[in-house]
């Protein structure tokens, strides 16, 4: 497969690093009293150790589907094939037990809204020392220790009645950290974040952002970054890759997509958000709407909102890499190149 | 399609607010015996709109930009020195009597399923101002109005008999929209029109909202907490933090060289689809959260995270004044630009 190829890093210091977390041909369906729906599609990617990666996309582009395959936390209809491996030894479609082995602990999660994935009867101490009482096999007391030492290190003021709180006692920012410090409490390996930031304002994304970045900085932490927010990726990605109705339709180094886009709907994702950076120019929509599963066309899905479709498009166009691009810039249109 | 440049302002205001203030009674969950306090959301707001403009309110969460737009137009209580509404003083008047307004100015509201009736049809939704304001119409004169309307907000006769329900969110925010711009009025009232949509769909949104503000003639106050969405669409800016204005200006003024250090780390704040730019970029990242509303600092409510904050900031509360043409600020040390 064409696919083979691999994304480096530009800097030579992680380039030779292993590769942590190497997930290929992914796909997922639902089954549904109006069929089998498939959310997501022969999604690969890799990722090596520091590195962050970000997958953005609209709702409905498979891209959290992708997240709750690999860590096994899809609904009871949902059917998986393809292969992730991490640290070599596949997680895909194993037993629960095995799973757990590096669920939560090597391999963790931070999920969107930091009110509905807090246990709202449990005080917060109970909830993080948990992580290590279980992965670790801490007594309460180490535990506790190591929880303070935690909250200390993301400059949570007074860690102890942090503990003793209840998680609706908290503002939606520090909910988000502790959901955060809760992650890296047994140093995982690869922290998924999935739009950990969409419900806080700017000034506490800001400093979610930043945190992110310390940790990366002082752990060496993989991140796998979510978001509708290329604002947000921009920043904090190595690489990125773009989904679209459950496809990769674009995947390069940050650089890459968001300087020479090669696929139409990654041009016409950057043209569409308001900028800051930018005098009053004309926000270009993209016509139409996101496609649904129930009936996603059987080529293209961007086919119908893409001025650049033409009848090739009515069959599916597949990960290639970009004529003239980056040699790891790849991308899944009929048409690729930059803006017409 | 360019804005057209802002001020129009030799014409009389639609609007002028004076020390607007809203105020809710909340359960005090501390303690054992219930007791209630006072909220203070909205404090002692004053500004003019004026005709065919896009006025733009921004603030983080709690800030009382949507407790702003309710008592506007009286779905809250508030009290004030002057709401005066084309020529008329509302602050008196008590609520129930502000239908007349209600014709006037109409309201887009943030989340597109929610504030639509799942139990109405899509032409029940958007007929139902007219069964207020005009109840004089044959039910045939109703329907071509809404067949009229849904085609200025770009959707389809097919949707008429739809509920709310088949609708994607886009298509349900056009409903709202297509509900307020029924009945012609002057002002839209839109609280986080585009919040909950698409990244593609929200361009959409925005951009019909100024092809309708070109066509109607309407004057907009545009809510939201996304800058750069507020940038797009507006004409003048106002910056909201606990209840209070921090700064309003023009569009471009304020975002070029903004006075308030609050305005400042917001702009600091949002990230920037650029990556070569964001890697390196150093910024003064505000510490904390915003404060209780119920407990909200003394003197300047934001000088418990200002960096320019000094001893007087606590003391005492800056007023709101003009330092420059149409630019107002509530800050002790407005920042200086070169």
């Amino acid at each position: 497969m064409v696919c083979a190829t691999r994304l480096t890093r530009k800097t030579d210091d992680v380039s030779t690093e292993k590769i942590l977390l190497d997930v290929s041909h992914l796909n997922v369906h639902f089954q549904t009293p109006e069929g089998e729906l498939q959310a997501v599609r022969d999604v690969s990617f890799s990722l090596r150790q520091g590195e962050t990666l970000g997958v953005v996309g609209e709702s409905g582009s498979g891209k959290s589907q992708t997240m709750l395959a690999m860590m096994g936390l899809l609904a009871n209809n949902a059917r998986t094939d393809g292969q992730v491996l991490f640290r070599g030894d596949n997680i895909l479609n194993v037993p629960t037990a095995q799973l757990n082995r590096v669920r939560g602990h090597k391999l963790a999660m931070i999920f969107q809204d930091p009110m509905t994935s807090l246990n709202p009867f449990l005080t917060v101490e109970r909830q993080m020392t948990e992580v290590l009482q279980i992965h670790q096999n801490a007594s309460r007391g180490q535990a506790r220790a190591s929880v303070v030492r935690m909250l200390e290190s993301l400059r949570i003021a007074d860690p102890l009645r942090c503990l003793r709180s209840y998680p609706h006692q908290f503002s939606g920012g520090m909910r988000q950290r502790i959901m955060i410090a809760m992650a890296l409490l047994s140093q995982p390996h690869v922290l998924i974040a999935d739009e950990p930031t969409t419900a806080l304002d700017v000034t506490v994304q800001a400093q979610i952002v930043a945190l992110l970045r310390q940790l990366q900085e002082d752990h060496g932490t993989s991140i796998i970054m979510v978001t509708h927010d290329l604002g947000l990726v921009a920043g904090l990605s190595d690489q990125v890759m773009v989904m679209y109705g459950g496809r990769v339709m674009e995947h390069g180094l940050a650089d890459d997509i968001f300087y020479s886009a090669s696929h139409p709907y990654t041009s016409a994702l950057l043209a569409s958000i308001p900028r800051l950076e930018h005098a009053d120019d004309e926000l270009q929509a993209i016509p139409g709407m996101p496609p649904s599963l129930r009936n996603m066309p059987a080529g293209c899905p961007f086919a119908p909102r893409c001025g650049r479709a033409d009848s090739d498009c009515q069959r599916p166009a597949s990960l290639r890499l970009v004529p003239e691009g980056a040699s790891d810039h790849q991308c899944a249109c009929h048409h690729p190149g930059a803006k017409a | 399609m360019n804005v057209p440049v802002f001020p129009l302002q030799s014409n009389p205001p639609l609007l002028q607010v004076r020390d607007l203030r809203v105020r809710y009674r909340v359960n005090d969950s501390k303690g054992f015996w219930p007791k209630t306090r006072q909220l203070e959301a909205v404090k002692g707001i004053g500004f003019d709109l004026y005709a065919g403009e896009t006025l733009g309110v921004v603030g983080e969460s709690g800030c009382g930009k949507s407790s702003l737009a309710k008592a506007l137009i009286g779905l809250v209580p508030s009290e004030s020195s002057k709401l005066m509404w084309f020529d008329q003083d509302f602050a008196k008047v008590p609520i129930q009597r502000w239908g007349s307004v209600r014709r006037d100015v109409q309201m887009v509201f943030q989340d597109p399923l929610s504030s639509l009736d799942p139990r109405l049809n899509v032409l029940k939704i958007i007929s139902e101002p007219l069964r207020t304001h005009e109840p004089g119409l044959s039910a045939e004169q109703r329907k071509a109005a809404v067949i009229e309307t849904l085609i200025k907000v770009g959707l389809e006769k097919s949707v008429l008999y739809r509920y709310p329900h088949e609708l994607s969110g886009g298509q349900c925010q056009r409903i709202g929209i297509a509900r307020a711009i029924i009945l012609r009025p002057k002002v839209i009232l839109c609280d986080e029109p585009v919040s909950a949509l698409d990244v593609s769909i929200q361009a959409q949104i925005i951009q019909l909202l100024r092809q309708l503000q070109r066509d109607m003639n309407l004057t907009l106050v545009f809510i939201s907490h996304d800058l750069a969405v507020v940038k797009h669409i507006s004409h003048r800016v106002m910056v909201m933090y606990l209840g209070k204005m921090m700064e309003l200006g023009p569009k471009n003024t304020l975002f070029k060289q903004p006075r308030h250090p609050y305005t400042q780390a917001l702009l600091d704040a949002v990230p920037k689809a650029d990556p070569r730019s964001e890697r390196h970029k150093s910024f003064s990242l505000l510490s904390g959260d915003i404060p209780s509303p119920l407990d909200p600092p003394a003197g300047c409510v934001f000088h418990t995270r200002c960096t320019h904050a000094d001893a007087h900031c606590s003391v005492q509360e800056p007023t709101a004044q003009g330092i420059a043409e149409g630019i107002v600020n509530a800050c002790w040390h407005p920042l200086v630009h070169a």
